[in-house]
């Protein structure tokens, strides 16, 4: 399943992921859940939440800039 | 999807410590009821104030400017400012400027942008190197942080706040907490409390910190869902030579593995804040070099300044 991605601030990625909650792609990627906050076409979602094809994902960092 | 434990719409947010789950209506509602709480449990407010909000163009600071305009419009003794330092830092802070104009403005609230360079006749990179000349053993957030603290207060008082918010959030208190555990700091522990200055200096104006018992995380997804989070994620260049880095790390590694623990830790936080608040009761003294207030004969950041060589008096 093809989805876009990206980390806030950083360039967009394309990708093939396996059908998983974000919670699992998370750990793969080494994105801690409470450091970053999944966004699903600029929606808020939970990291339960299952990709689908064409999504275009954000992970927003919880860290404050300074 | 999970869903929302009060409705039955999809889920922005489940607080593990909790056990809930909030859509984007009801984690609105939540947070701010839970911020209300905070306020009153405090005492941060009183019906008649001139509340400066310390706005770095961040998401907290951002996210705690946009709360409290929301709740003045319930408040009609209140008047909200937004007061801005800029330390200089290029390619950083031009940025965060930006995203502050566009929420004071959306808001129209009143703000106040003072830079380093004016008030202290140097950049804060340019400060950083000239520390570094000069072999000064200093990390970049020594000067950031005691120049910055010097300016809110000044400029505060001037603008004719009766109240400075900051909008550290439970996540930096126990950060810094922590840190002072490690340095040995315990006599710094009672200014961890949500709100300092209370019976000190003339000139020293009250600070609480809005977000006191609310984790990052929440702060963050109010800006998100609020349209105040910055529109690009920049990253201060000193941010990582600074030991809070590591302790941040360390901290989310255990709320992640036990949900609860930066409460505990506050929980922890507050019982030493009140047993040593005598012991390590600052008396308020004026700085003899610029008149402001200080814990010492001369204020912290007029020490800098000699130690960098950009003030010349004699004692």
């Amino acid at each position: 399943m093809k989805v876009r991605w990206r980390i806030l601030g950083g360039a967009w990625k394309e990708e093939d992921w396996e059908e998983a909650p974000l919670e699992k792609i998370m750990l793969k990627l080494g994105l801690s859940p409470e450091e970053y906050i999944p966004s699903v076409n600029g929606k808020v979602v939970t990291p339960d939440y299952i990709p689908k094809e064409g999504d275009e994902i954000t992970f927003v960092p919880v860290v404050s800039g300074g | 999807m999970a869903k929302c434990s009060l409705c039955d719409r999809d889920a922005v947010y489940c607080p593990r410590y909790e056990g809930r789950c909030y859509c984007r209506e009801h984690f609105v509602k939540w947070f701010e009821g839970k911020v209300r709480k905070t306020i009153r449990k405090f005492s941060f407010f009183g019906k008649e104030e001139h509340i400066v909000v310390a706005t770095s163009g961040g998401k907290d600071s951002l996210a705690a400017l946009y709360f409290l305009h929301k709740l003045s419009r319930r408040v009609p003794g209140w008047k909200i400012s937004a007061l801005l330092i800029d330390e200089g830092i290029k390619g950083y802070r031009d940025e965060a400027i930006k995203d502050f104009l566009r929420v004071v403005e959306r808001l129209g609230v009143d703000y106040k942008i003072v830079s380093f360079k004016e008030e202290i006749g140097y950049s804060l990179d340019e400060l950083v190197q000239m520390g570094y000349e000069r072999g000064l053993p200093y990390k970049p957030c020594t000067y950031c942080g005691v120049f910055r603290r010097y300016l809110l207060n000044k400029h505060a008082r001037e603008l004719g706040g009766t109240v400075l918010v900051t909008a550290h959030n439970l996540d930096d208190v126990v950060q810094t907490f922590l840190l002072d555990l490690y340095r040995g700091d315990v006599k710094k522990i009672p200014r961890l409390g949500p709100v300092t200055g209370v019976s000190s200096h003339p000139k020293f104006v009250r600070r609480v910190k809005l977000f006191y018992e609310v984790p990052e995380k929440e702060v963050t997804i109010y800006a998100l869902l609020n349209d105040v989070y910055p529109s690009t994620f920049v990253e201060c260049p000193y941010a990582r030579f600074s030991p809070r880095w590591q302790i941040r790390s360390f901290i989310n590694r255990m709320e992640e593995l036990y949900p609860g623990s930066k409460y505990s830790l506050l929980k922890s936080l507050l019982a030493l804040v009140d047993a040593l608040k005598e012991k390590y009761r600052e008396r308020p003294r004026t700085c003899k070099i610029c008149g402001e207030p200080s814990s010492g004969e001369i204020c912290r950041a007029c020490q800098l300044k000699m130690e960098l060589g950009i003030l010349d008096v004699k004692l």
